[in-house]
């Protein structure tokens, strides 16, 4: 097991490497200095050149490399060009809203899609079958913010119950935070949902061809009995393992969705960031970003190894 | 059970019939598969509303209407009229003919680069290595986080939107590419071939690349679809398609301030972005049901 651990561990270093020199590189995409394009074509020469050294830009290419490196190492991201603090600070700043409703989407989400999936999957081929299946292929061909933008249609402009948008912190109290959550949560959720109620459908039909199913029923035990204790047991740490690799991309729906509801979020930090060309921030950003997903992989396989005994024998 | 070929082989007339049979058979299946169908159908309205609908506009997308503004839909403006007082039916139009065509510029890139990349890494194992970290690294960014920062570095415009959606979804496609590859240069037929003496160019795009075709075919149409979402979502957020040029993702992006007062400029783009990325999905579906039958779904 911990050979397995430790190899697992030492498996994501060289993505690390390749992941950092990308963020690197990004600010090399841009058309000409980088410089320039941040202070627009009125800048002076001595303005250009003390951005330059800033930004390190003076230096030679592989110098500025090591910097980077060793910087990024030291988990310093260096400091926003328009806001009075640091990169990390800024995200950390911008990281409280975007949880809070990654959080609240994916709850929604597993209320909605778990038993969804297994109403699904114990009814296969019927018209609620096809109705949940309808319901996911919806869900999945459906962009964020456009299910955000109907459902604000909906349920903000025609029947006034929620805000059009907005964001109450929680030191504001619960219920307004949940409130202004309510219909961007919603939107995650209904998505998110779309993804898992697959996966628990097709985990659960699965789980349900196996002969102690069979066992189960014909020694007798209701049919909720075995479905719960004796397939959804089972059938859980796939969808478990679904949850944790679909948070990441929930995190991405809530920076895009965020940017429907005016919630000031890691979305609206990059946006911003992008419009006034703040690339320490946007390099940053994106690097914390990818990072914070590769770990959370990374702990989802080893759990999965630990929950699950036949994954760890069978990767050796 | 025999090959019929061989078994009529010489007789041109009964070919000829066993041709038509077959062709019946192709129809048969083509009509039985629902969602290739619907999907295609669907495709095709939007295509042909793409192509022949701006020569049926009587108003441009950038003509403006000053005292017409934020009008409701009409008999005059069948979809109603924009912020700035544009013919917002023009607008939609010609935003299908903008989305559609990055997105299908960014399908067929990437199709194109997922190929190459993904059939040279299955055949020289020094490139695999390379190139796949490469494609890890890509990966590890979230698909629409990646184009962001693409776009925030290049600057907004069409063909930066092109760019940045090819560079995101290049790694899938090569990774399906690469391990369809994988299997076929399993194949004593491409022993035989390199046996033979066939150069290494020959053996990849002569012989394995025809088989894998079903599978890039089916990538490029879900690639096309996230593609259009993705498109939407840059534009949305205002790093896409760059005013005063309509995409759907932008008309909605200058739709979202006037959602109280407003709602056609978000549900007459909106309905087409769902309905496009739905026909896609559903293509890409029964396009897998039909040209790879053993997978079940």
């Amino acid at each position: 097991m911990l050979e397995y651990i430790i190899k697992r561990i030492l498996s994501i270093i060289p993505i690390l490497i390749v992941v950092s020199l990308m963020v690197f590189f990004l600010i090399h995409l841009t058309p000409g200095d980088p410089a320039a394009v941040i202070l627009g074509p009125a800048a002076t020469i001595t303005a250009l050149e003390n951005l330059r050294a800033e930004m390190g830009l003076d230096m030679p290419f592989h110098e500025q490399l090591m910097t980077w490196f060793s910087n990024v190492i030291r988990g310093d991201l260096g400091n926003s060009l328009f806001m009075k603090k640091t990169v990390l600070e800024a995200f950390m700043d911008h990281l409280g809203p975007t949880l809070s409703l990654a959080i609240m989407g994916q709850m929604i989400a597993i209320l909605i899609s778990i038993p969804l999936g297994i109403i699904a999957a114990n009814n296969r081929g019927s018209n609620i079958d096809r109705a949940v299946s309808i319901f996911s292929t919806l869900g999945i061909s459906i962009p964020n913010f456009l299910l955000a933008l109907f459902l604000v249609l909906i349920f903000s402009v025609a029947l006034s119950l929620f805000p059009v948008a907005g964001y109450r912190p929680l030191s504001a109290g619960l219920w307004p935070h949940i409130r202004y959550l309510t219909l961007p949560a919603v939107t995650l959720g209904i998505i998110q949902a779309a993804l898992l109620t697959r996966v628990t459908r097709s985990s659960m039909l699965e789980v349900l061809n196996n002969n102690y199913i069979k066992t189960a029923y014909s020694k007798g035990l209701s049919e909720w009995a075995v479905i719960i204790k004796h397939a959804f047991r089972n059938a859980f740490i796939p969808i478990l393992t679904a949850i944790g690799q679909s948070f990441a991309q929930l995190v991405v729906g809530a920076i895009v969705v965020e940017t429907v509801f005016n919630i000031p979020g890691i979305g609206q930090l990059l946006i911003n960031a992008i419009s006034r060309r703040d690339f320490q921030v946007i390099q940053g950003a994106i690097l914390l970003i990818a990072t914070t997903f590769i770990i959370i992989n990374l702990v989802i396989d080893l759990l999965y190894g630990l929950l699950d005994p036949r994954v760890r024998l069978n990767r050796k | 059970m025999e090959n019929p070929d061989t078994f009529y082989d010489g007789s041109k007339r009964i070919k000829s019939e066993i041709k038509k049979e077959n062709q019946r058979l192709f129809m048969r299946r083509l009509l039985a598969n629902k969602s290739l169908l619907i999907g295609g159908i669907i495709l095709i309205i939007i295509g042909l509303i793409a192509i022949l609908g701006p020569s049926f506009l009587s108003n441009t997308p950038y003509q403006i209407f000053a005292e017409e503004r934020l009008s409701a839909p009409s008999r005059e403006f069948i979809f109603g009229t924009d912020n700035m007082g544009r013919d917002l039916l023009s607008r939609v139009i010609f935003g299908a003919r903008v989305s559609l065509f990055v997105g299908l510029m960014a399908s067929g890139v990437t199709a194109l680069v997922g190929l190459m990349v993904g059939l040279y890494a299955s055949y020289y194992r020094f490139l695999d290595h390379i190139l796949m970290r490469i494609c890890d690294g890509l990966m590890a960014f979230p698909a629409i986080l990646l184009a962001l920062a693409i776009m925030a570095a290049l600057g907004a415009n069409a063909l930066n939107v092109i760019v940045a959606l090819s560079i995101v979804m290049i790694p899938t496609v090569a990774r399906v590419i690469r391990s369809a590859a994988l299997v076929v240069q399993e194949q004593t037929f491409i022993e035989a071939i390199k046996a033979q003496g066939a150069g290494s160019f020959r053996v990849i795009w002569v012989h394995i690349a025809p088989n894998v075709l079903s599978h890039l075919i089916i990538q490029a149409t879900y690639v096309f679809a996230i593609s259009i979402i993705i498109e939407a979502s840059l534009s949305f957020m205002g790093v896409g398609i760059p005013a005063p040029d309509p995409s759907w993702g932008n008309i909605i992006y200058e739709g979202k301030i006037h959602i109280t007062r407003a709602w056609w400029m978000t549900l007459f783009p909106g309905a087409f972005i769902l309905s496009t990325v739905i026909a896609l999905n559903l293509f890409g579906d029964g396009l897998r049901d039909f040209l790879d039958p053993y997978t079940i779904n």
